[in-house]
This record gives structure tokens, C-alpha cells and sequence, in this order.
């Protein structure tokens, strides 16, 4: 590869023929679809044909790493996960599935796979017996994983791969992803879970335990000491932020904006627990290149689960912190519940959420003992559930034991529709998955609004939009993500914003980070980039010279071809829809970012906005001819519907 | 090698690293952590290379955590 930052090839695995190929990674498609996120779904736009079931061999698995991971760009350790998803993520229509994209940060698997000399992997077919993919550099082979297969959770094949291999990076799965749960999902470097909304379910379709991989032949850089001079810079800014002390201490929890994550639904809301980190926490740390060490090492000291030793977390770094969730007043419970969903390689915000969600129902009396095969899931207190029982349910989910728990496995429109309650009519379920933030918390600003227009599955792209941040910041932070003055002026009045114009920008600039391989937690919350120091970034490490107004046009081309593929999956305006819970709950709290109620009306506007500064259909909420055009995305006109049938898109 | 001008903290490390993307890229001018002259094992474990000059204190230049500190 001419460039540097790309390794250059992409590694095709057919698991059905055992058929190992490399192709060229093209230069066109970097220079169109940047790289990570964007490349991954240009080629499942060729891969994946219209319909597939997800679970099916010729669902494609794409792993990508863009051209920044694995380089010293602060904050620039993540790989994605792309696919079409088993989780249904319609609000009515239950085989209604989309496209995702998983991402997550990574110590080892992302700069090992570069290294490796691939910038993707993609996996397709399913094969014989268990198996997991084994890349050594140029040796790439499918070994057998029988030994694996039902008798070790995510954590201990990491452990075992890693003891067999020594360094290396490992993508594996556990028990409920063999058992295809479709609420499961992979660990990756045992500890981030990538592949959210049923990535997992299609590693154990195709038989496959593990992805592990070395590289030692280096990535390049086409002008190293431009490219230190602008990390020197960022370098100082970052340790000189007064929050960076906290952060290298605390991790996560140390942001505010932790205070606006879920806890048993947010209610009550949380916040005073971030005090007990002391007390659990061993260590924390980064992934590479990162100033902001999220993950930690808990180990409870004290009580029935003392010794229990906690996998390192991720974000947000839950546990002590936000006991909530589950329910218990102790956090130590909450932590053996934790550990009880992740082990067996369950997805964990939405596994605590449907468990949750049904022991609302047996609280209320709508659903008994008769329909969770005999599971008691009444509480003994607000904050005191029966821990062995959920416990029990959370193990019955992963080895899919009886109906109650085997259609809870499934998701949450097949539990809503079992149960006769729509989900969202008392949880924030969007788009078939539990939401990151309850805007009737956060207020419904561009951070939580893009959780209703994301095509895919919701993603973190927080944006210092949170209750209390001046105007002024906003608008800078805008600035910062590369929005013209045009687009500015028609965005920001002196005292105001328009949610849904200000979404699409923080779309567009997630879209950059996540091609470029780039974590928006510290990239946001530590003020660690702005759109001009990635493009510096970029321009030194590949010797692509580009600028931050190019790169927010591909990033606006990347999140197109993403909308453009869950199109072609039947989604549209009708999709974007807000959970009624945040509507219905607490007396109508649903508040813009100035706490003013919101409206049916406001809300339908919000999204005409978003649509408008889109440039898509506003009725049918999908892009244009026109748009496509002008993002040179021509090519993939075929996909638009015919608009003329309007009927079918209100 | 034990290196007298860098003092090592380990339980500072929080494994991001940046030490030995910083020295690979020094010195086989290539970001390849597995390359580099110092070793981080973590948790608790940091050793540097036998090739690694007593002199060159770029990694601990680097480490944001203070698990690297030069010595005067």
C-alpha cells in the first residue's frame, strides 16, 4: 500500500470451503469511504444480499481497523463489527433486522491485526465443526476449537488462546452465543464486548469460537515528524486538562456524563454511588494510545461474593457505580450479576433491561409463575430483588432453558409480543435495543436524538450537549466537527440550537471517528480532537492530504451508505420513532435541551429538521437522488424505493 | 537491561502503550509495539531490551501515567 496508516489488504475467509484469500485493499475505496466503519460497509453492500437471514452462512461477518489504529493518534484503538443484524430493529415488524455496526475500543486485537498486515477481515459461510480463526501474519488458518465449544465462557478462551499464543489479540465468544441467543455478544481482548445487537449469535452461527491474531511487521507512517508535531500538541493539551488526573484515577466514572447512564430504568435516577469505586477497583486501564484508562479490574472484598474477581470492564464502568441496574441495594450483587451476564457472553445493557423489563410485569401482576417457568421475579424491596433468581434467569437465557427464557434470548419485540406489552411503552427500547441515554435525563438533545435516527444500533457519539454546557461551547463544538458557517448560522441562534440540524453534524463526525478508528469517548469528553487536528492526523500518518471540510463530507458519504443499507432493508421514517416511555413516564418530563415540554408536534418538527439538513425526503425520511448524487454515491441509486407509493413510508 | 536513567513504576501503567508505539516508530521508523525496546506486560510488568540505549528516555517522554519517569 502507497499510503501510509493502511496496511493494504483485506483477508476473505470462507468457513464452509475453508477457502483463504487476500485481496489489494482497493485505493479508490479508501479515498471514498475512508476506512474502518466506511470500507466495512461499502463491501457488505456488495456481500450481502437484500433479505438474508442473519443467522444464514452468507451473512457476512467484516471486521474493520482504520488507518489510524494502531498508530499513536490519541484515542485510536477501535474496530468495528459489521453485519445485518439478528435482532429484529423494528418497532412492529419482527423481521425487519438492518445493518449494524459494532464497534469497540482494543489493547491488542486492532494494532496486532494491522500489524498482521490487514486492515479487514471478512468472514463468510459456516463451518463443519467448531473452529476458530487463527492469523499469524501471512499464516491465516480455520483450527479446531472443540475443545473450547460449550466448556469455556468468552473470558477463559481468551485466557486459553492467549496462554497457547502469548501476545496477541482475541475476538471470542461464549455459551450463549454457541447456544445462538441473539441477545449475545462477543469479548474482544477480554474485555470490551463488540458485535451489540446479536453479533455474537451470528459468530455461532458460522461455528466460529475466536478470532486470534499476531502481527509484527509494522504500519507506516508517510511523515513521522509532522505527525509528532501535531501529537506533541495534543499531547500537552490533554495532560494539562484539569480533569485528566480524575480520569487516569477513576476512569470513566470520573465524567459527569456518567451520571445520565441507565439505572433500573432511571428509576429513581442514580448518582451518589461513584464513591464506592475505591472500595471494588484493583486497577484501571487504557486501550492503546489512550489517555483515558475506561476499563478496570473490580474485586469485591467483602460479603457473600468477596473474592469475585471481575473481568476488566469496559464503558461505562458500571458496577460499583451504578448498582442500579439490577436493582440491588448491595453493590455486590449487582457486580455477581454483571459477571453472570458477560461470562456467558450475553448483551449486557439489554439483557439487564429485559430481565428488568419482565420482573416490572411480575410486579405488576401481568405476567406469574406460570409464564416464567416458575421463576419467582417479585421483589423483596425496591432495591432488593431476589439475587439467586435472577441469576437463575440470567443462566437459563444464555443456555436458552424453557420458553420464558428462551424468548427473552430472542429480544425485545418477540418478548413484547409474547407478553401482549409493548416494550417501549415502559422501557427506552428503540430500534429494537435498549437506548445508551434516556432523554427524559439528558433532555432530547443531539446525543440522545441520534439514538432515534441512527440506522443501525445506538451508538456513543456524546457531544457536550448535556444539561448546563453555555451555548457558546456548543457552538464551538460544532465548529470543532467541521460545520460550515452556512450550516452554523442556519443551526445556532444567539441563544438557541435546532436539535435535529445539530444531529445530523454529530452523525457525521461519528462517522469520521469510527472510519478512522477513532473513540468518541475521549475524543468528546477530553476535548482530545477537534475535525482539524484529525485531519492533521490523517494527512501525516497516509500521506493523503486532506482537510477537515473533505473529511466531514465523507464522514456525511459513510453515514449515507449506512442509512442507504438498512433502506435497503425495508427501514424508513416510520423507524425513527421515539420509545412512548419517554413520553409516558414521569408525567411527561420529555424536555428539549432549554427544558421546555415537547410536543408531538415539536418532535415530528425536530425530525422534518434533521431530515431537511440531511437533504433526504423528509415524508419518507431517506435520502434523496439528488443527495446521492451530490456525495458521489450514484452507484447505489438502484437501492432507493420508489417514493411514489408514499403510503408505505408514513 | 536495567536501565538507571528511566525509574519504572508499574502500578502506574495503564497499558495504553504509547512508550512502545513511541520507540517503534523511533527506531524501525513503523508504529509495531512487539518491536519495541521496552516490554510492557501488564499488569505489573515493565522490562526494557538489551538493545535499548541507556541513554534514550523517549518512552518515559511520552508516558502520560508517570509509570515512566526519567531520572536527573
Amino acid at each position: 500500500m502507497e499510503y501510509g496508516g493502511f496496511v493494504g489488504k483485506i483477508l476473505f475467509v470462507d468457513l464452509t470451503t475453508g477457502k483463504i484469500t487476500k485481496e489489494p485493499l482497493d485505493t479508490q475505496i479508501i479515498k471514498d469511504f475512508l476506512g474502518g466503519f466506511g470500507v466495512d460497509l461499502k463491501l457488505l453492500y456488495e456481500l450481502l444480499p437484500r433479505g438474508t437471514d442473519p443467522l444464514a452462512p452468507e451473512n457476512p461477518i467484516i471486521i474493520g481497523a482504520g488507518p489510524l489504529v494502531g498508530t499513536i493518534t490519541p484515542g485510536s484503538p477501535k474496530v468495528t463489527f459489521t453485519a445485518k443484524r439478528p435482532i429484529s430493529g423494528s418497532a412492529t415488524e419482527e423481521d425487519k433486522h438492518g445493518v449494524m455496526v459494532g464497534t469497540a475500543g482494543t489493547v491488542k486485537f486492532g494494532f496486532m491485526l494491522k500489524n498482521a498486515g490487514y486492515d479487514h477481515i471478512v468472514i463468510t459461510g459456516k463451518a463443519k465443526g467448531p473452529s476458530f480463526l487463527k492469523i499469524v501474519n501471512d499464516e491465516v488458518e480455520i483450527c479446531n476449537a472443540t475443545d473450547l465449544w460449550g466448556k469455556m465462557d468468552a473470558y477463559e478462551t481468551t485466557a486459553e488462546l492467549t496462554r497457547r499464543y502469548g501476545r496477541c489479540g482475541v475476538y471470542a465468544v461464549g455459551q450463549a452465543s454457541e447456544n445462538l441467543v441473539k441477545l449475545s455478544i462477543g469479548t474482544v481482548d477480554g474485555h470490551y464486548s463488540l458485535g451489540k445487537a446479536g453479533g455474537g449469535a451470528i459468530m455461532g452461527s458460522k461455528n466460529l469460537k475466536a478470532i486470534v491474531v499476531y502481527g509484527n511487521k509494522g504500519i507506516g507512517v508517510s511523515d513521522p515528524k509532522r505527525l509528532m508535531a501535531v501529537y506533541d500538541e495534543s499531547f500537552k493539551r490533554i495532560t494539562e486538562n484539569p480533569g485528566f488526573k480524575d480520569v487516569a484515577r477513576y476512569g470513566t466514572p470520573s465524567f459527569g456524563a456518567m451520571a445520565y447512564l441507565p439505572g433500573r430504568n432511571w428509576r429513581p435516577f442514580w448518582g451518589k454511588y461513584w464513591k464506592l469505586i475505591d472500595r471494588t477497583r484493583v486497577a484501571n486501564a487504557s486501550c492503546i494510545s489512550c489517555l483515558t484508562p475506561c476499563r478496570a479490574i473490580m474485586e469485591l472484598k467483602e460479603g457473600r461474593f468477596a473474592d469475585l474477581r471481575l473481568v476488566r470492564r469496559t464503558f461505562p464502568i458500571s458496577t460499583p457505580t451504578r448498582p442500579a441496574p439490577e436493582g440491588f441495594i448491595d453493590y455486590g450483587p449487582g457486580l455477581k450479576v454483571e459477571d453472570a451476564i458477560e461470562r456467558p457472553g450475553l448483551d449486557r445493557q439489554n439483557v439487564q433491561q429485559i430481565v428488568n423489563f419482565v420482573s416490572l410485569l411480575y410486579e405488576r401482576g401481568e405476567i406469574t409463575k406460570e409464564d416464567t417457568d416458575g421463576l419467582v421475579l417479585k421483589q423483596r424491596g425496591f432495591w432488593d430483588p431476589d439475587i439467586d433468581s435472577t441469576i437463575q434467569l440470567i443462566e437459563r437465557i444464555a443456555n436458552k432453558e424453557g420458553d420464558f427464557a428462551k424468548c427473552l434470548g430472542e429480544g425485545w419485540h418477540p418478548v413484547s409480543k409474547r407478553f401482549g406489552v409493548d416494550a417501549s411503552a415502559v422501557m427506552s427500547v428503540c430500534k429494537g435495543c435498549h437506548t445508551i441515554l434516556d432523554a427524559r435525563k439528558v433532555r432530547l438533545q443531539p446525543s440522545s436524538f441520534v439514538q432515534i435516527t441512527g440506522p443501525g444500533v445506538h451508538h456513543i457519539h456524546f457531544s457536550g450537549h448535556f444539561p448546563g454546557v453555555p451555548i457558546a461551547e456548543i457552538k464551538a463544538n460544532g465548529e470543532g466537527m467541521g460545520m460550515s458557517e452556512e450550516e452554523v448560522n442556519r443551526t445556532f441562534t444567539v441563544d438557541e440550537f435546532d436539535t435535529g440540524r445539530l444531529a445530523k453534524h454529530v452523525e457525521d463526525y461519528y462517522a469520521i471517528e469510527e472510519s478512522l478508528g477513532i473513540c468518541a469517548l475521549p475524543a468528546q469528553l477530553h476535548s482530545c480532537h477537534t475535525l482539524g487536528s484529525i485531519a492533521e492526523y490523517y494527512s501525516a500518518i497516509t500521506g493523503l492530504e486532506t482537510s477537515p471540510r473533505e473529511l466531514k463530507r465523507l464522514g456525511e458519504k459513510v453515514w449515507n451508505m449506512y442509512k442507504l443499507l438498512n433502506v435497503r432493508e425495508g427501514f424508513n421514517r416510520k423507524d425513527d420513532k421515539i420509545p412512548s416511555w419517554w413520553k409516558a413516564a414521569d408525567n411527561n418530563l420529555l424536555r428539549d435541551y432549554w427544558e421546555k415540554p415537547i410536543t408531538r408536534d415539536k418532535l415530528e418538527s425536530m425530525l422534518d429538521h434533521y431530515y431537511f439538513e440531511r437533504g433526504w425526503d423528509v415524508k419518507s425520511g431517506i435520502p434523496t437522488e439528488a443527495k446521492l448524487t451530490d456525495l458521489a454515491l450514484g452507484e447505489f441509486m438502484e437501492i432507493l424505493p420508489d417514493l411514489k407509493n408514499e403510503g408505505k413510508y408514513l | 537491561m536495567i536501565k538507571k536513567s528511566i525509574k519504572v513504576n508499574p502500578q502506574e501503567c495503564k497499558e495504553c502503550l504509547i512508550c512502545q508505539l513511541r520507540c517503534s516508530l523511533a527506531y524501525t521508523g513503523k508504529f509495531n509495539p512487539e518491536e519495541a525496546r521496552i516490554k510492557i506486560n501488564w499488569p505489573g510488568e515493565i522490562s526494557f531490551t538489551d538493545n535499548c540505549i541507556e541513554s534514550c528516555v523517549l518512552c518515559a517522554r511520552y508516558c502520560p501515567f508517570g509509570a515512566l519517569e526519567i531520572v536527573k
